[in-house]
């Protein structure tokens, strides 16, 4: 049975395929690191995009929608 | 200039990790992995990307249901970028949502697509309207995005789907079957497509040399499409039959492509 490299089975909570864990440890590590990436990049992109939804919404009411959303 | 990478598992997975497929080809071995290994591990990245920012999208998409339709829309087009409307449309009954997409212009829902899973969605898209389907399946087209058209193939209605379909034009074809997700429509498309399409194929693959496109095609389509093709390429003008010949001969054209051609024995 293949060892799927920790950081990947942390990055996607699980096991993937067994042909994934059995590509070299430097790989799946690589691979782990470009999703853990992608995670930031999706977490930076969403940020930015709460801070121009919250730019629409009149500023007395900011507050409270940014305590809903965040 | 980068080599294309002729890897249409390996083309999605980076579409879905923001990152080249070159790049990708480089980590050693993974090309290699088994085309369903890779849609599956692709599937985990999706759902781990959805998992780990869950949480807003949760409490956006509740604030959209607090408020009418009409508003929402407004709101959505006016205030939501595409992103975040994208993760929240996964979260949404399939009716508001196809309410939502009603009244939101072409490009902001191409926008929207472009952010979304559409595994994710599959009641919300099946429900959109035909007509819509094509109008957007254009405008994605018009920006190149194979990939997203190829995830939501796997979707969308059957009209949706023929719809689609009679607004692309050869080279689109092409590049779009080449990384559908779900084969399983290809003969639905096929079926849909006209003989001037089938030529603009043929053309657009001797053209640019979109040799494992058209590999990629041949081999997956069913007998009914392969009759066509084989009629249409014996019927094509030798600016398009030729080089569909050639390729065959120099081995460009895939093993399972030539046979069903019947131009197996071009090579030997």
């Amino acid at each position: 049975m293949p060892e799927t490299h920790p950081d990947l089975r942390a990055v996607l909570a699980t096991d993937p395929p067994a042909s994934v864990s059995a590509l070299p440890a430097d790989v799946q590590r690589e691979l782990a690191a470009t999703i853990t990436q992608a995670r930031r990049r999706q977490a930076a992109d969403l940020k930015q995009s709460f801070e121009a939804t919250l730019r629409h919404v009149p500023f007395a009411l900011r507050a409270i929608v940014k305590k809903v959303v965040l | 200039m980068t080599a294309p990478v002729h890897n249409p598992e390996v083309i999605k997975l980076g579409h879905v990790l923001g990152v080249t497929p070159q790049r990708l080809s480089e980590l050693d071995g993974l090309a290699d992995v088994p085309a369903e290994d890779l849609r599956a591990l692709r599937r985990q990245i999706g759902e781990a990307l959805f998992r780990a920012d869950k949480q807003h999208f949760v409490k956006v998409a509740a604030l959209s249901k607090a408020v009418p339709t009409a508003v929402a829309a407004k709101l959505t087009e006016h205030a939501l970028p595409p992103l975040l409307a994208a993760r929240t449309a996964e979260l949404l009954e399939p009716q508001r949502a196809a309410e939502l997409v009603r009244r939101l212009p072409d490009a902001y829902l191409a926008d929207v697509a472009m952010a979304m899973d559409p595994a994710r969605s599959p009641r919300v898209i099946a429900g959109i309207p035909a007509e819509r389907v094509a109008r957007v399946a254009a405008e994605l087209a018009r920006r190149g995005e194979w990939v997203v058209i190829g995830g939501f193939v796997a979707q969308v209605s059957r009209d949706g789907l023929v719809a689609s379909v009679r607004t692309f034009d050869g080279e689109q074809l092409l590049r779009i079957s080449y990384v559908l997700d779900d084969l399983g429509r290809l003969d639905e498309i096929a079926a849909a497509l006209s003989d001037a399409q089938l030529d603009e194929m043929l053309a657009a693959a001797a053209a640019q040399q979109l040799w494992p496109e058209l590999s990629a095609l041949l081999a997956h389509v069913g007998d009914q499409a392969i009759v066509r093709l084989e009629g249409r390429v014996a019927a094509a003008p030798d600016a398009v039959g030729d080089p569909i010949r050639r390729a065959a001969t120099a081995g460009e054209l895939g093993t399972a492509a030539r046979a069903r051609l019947g131009m197996d024995g071009a090579d030997g």
